[in-house]
């Protein structure tokens, strides 16, 4: 009886020792991955911000070809987002950078070589006060600068809801020609 | 013998903890490895992307570099050196352009034509015969392995390991947001950015016995970025 209770007691030591260090394992590689999933992610909203901003200021300036520093005839903030015959979720029509305000895309998958990341993007598009850049800028305000926040989230697991916000990036815009 | 067979089922759980403790104490050295593995390859991936990063930041357009030919002809011989691309499939082989010879040299305001530029290429180079394979569960996967080399004005100045498994570098140009892979030769006239990616592999450790095979599922580094040339507007 003895002999038994103090084998139980050793596999009960064992057990719990083993399982901590699959743990710590477990932990090593999760940081790891972590880290090669922000570095995607990074990658990503670089390039996309990139691509972003090649698009034209403003949909009143699609036909411009020389600098127009006329404020009035600018989208107003409240207004952002696809115009006209422009779908909301078809990114192909957007032809202007406020056309990605709130615009969000949860099937992205970046694939390097062989290597597929699960990422979601959301989009805020504002206008920036030159006063006083880093607020947002009272409804109404117009000026020759905006500001695209793009903000990446992950899944921590295949099957698990994007919950990780990885990147948020932005970039200003200029309107100049 | 009494002795043994007296304490036999002790001598069996003890010898059943030992040996639990000595693969725990083997699969602990492993993980330790491979975790020292994955920051010296994924420090590989960064230098090289760094430099490639600076350089690309660097490029010199037709125009600047026909200037200083005008200059100092025997900078450049050869023609079509701007910038260049080879590529096999979606991998990129090979991609020239002129940049500046020290990338972190100030460029000469006053004379700008003046500053030293360089025809900087950077090739993949196979390793023959040689491939990684990569175990994702229950699938292999076999991967080709490259150097990736800096050569400048013809000469090798730096290169990687042979552990890289992918490289590719895409252009944008004005007017286009997407950017196009490398499938064409030379990069478009009204280049306004290039995106560049890197994979490295890193060495697992041999095994010897069933309970060596790696369990990570992360065997690769890779690093991206996207550069916007604002010269060449």
């Amino acid at each position: 009886m003895q002999q038994t209770l103090l084998a139980l007691g050793a596999l009960l030591i064992v057990t719990t020792i083993s399982m901590n260090q699959q743990r710590s394992i477990f932990m090593l590689q999760r940081t790891a991955y972590v880290r090669e999933l922000e570095a995607a992610a990074s990658d990503y909203a670089q390039m996309r911000l990139s691509e972003v901003a090649s698009r034209a200021f403003d949909e009143a300036r699609l036909t411009m070809t020389t600098l127009n520093t006329d404020v009035s005839d600018l989208t107003v903030s409240a207004s952002f987002g696809v115009e006209g015959p422009e779908a909301a979720g078809n990114e192909g029509d957007f032809d202007d950078i406020d056309d990605f305000h709130g615009y969000i895309d949860s099937t992205i998958t970046h694939t390097l070589s062989d290597e597929t990341y699960r990422l979601r993007e959301s989009f805020t598009v504002e206008y920036v006060d030159p006063t006083s850049p880093g607020t947002t800028p009272a409804a109404g305000f117009k000026s020759l600068i905006k500001v695209v926040i793009l903000t990446v989230e992950t899944q921590e697991a295949i099957g698990s809801g994007y919950v990780r916000i990885i990147e948020r990036r932005s970039i200003a815009v200029s309107d100049y020609v | 013998m009494q002795v043994i067979l007296d304490h036999l089922a002790a001598l069996i759980i003890v010898s059943v903890l030992v040996l639990i403790f000595a693969l725990l104490q083997v699969r602990g050295v492993q993980s330790a490895s491979e975790t020292t593995v994955n920051a010296m390859v994924r420090g590989a991936t960064l230098d090289i992307s760094f430099m490639l990063e600076k350089d690309i930041a660097n490029m010199r357009t037709f125009q600047q570099y026909t200037d200083l030919i005008s200059l100092d002809p025997t900078l450049f011989t050869g023609g079509g050196w701007n910038c260049s691309t080879t590529a096999s499939g979606d991998t990129t082989l090979n991609f020239s352009f002129v940049t500046l010879s020290d990338p972190y040299a100030p460029i000469d305001v006053a004379n700008p034509n003046n500053t030293e530029l360089s025809l900087v290429t950077y090739q993949l180079i196979r390793e023959p015969g040689s491939a990684i394979d990569r175990q994702m569960g229950a699938v292999a996967q076999t991967h080709p392995l490259y150097r990736l080399q800096r050569v400048i004005n013809g000469v090798v100045t730096g290169q990687t390991q042979p552990y890289v498994t992918f490289f590719d570098i895409e252009f944008a140009q004005r007017g286009i947001a997407a950017f196009t892979p490398t499938s064409t030769t030379t990069c478009p006239a009204e280049l306004t950015r290039v995106r560049f990616q890197v994979q490295m592999a890193q060495e697992g450790i041999e095994r010897i016995a069933a309970d060596q095979l790696s369990n990570s599922q992360l065997n690769f580094s890779r690093y991206g970025s996207t550069i916007d040339l604002p010269n060449w507007e």
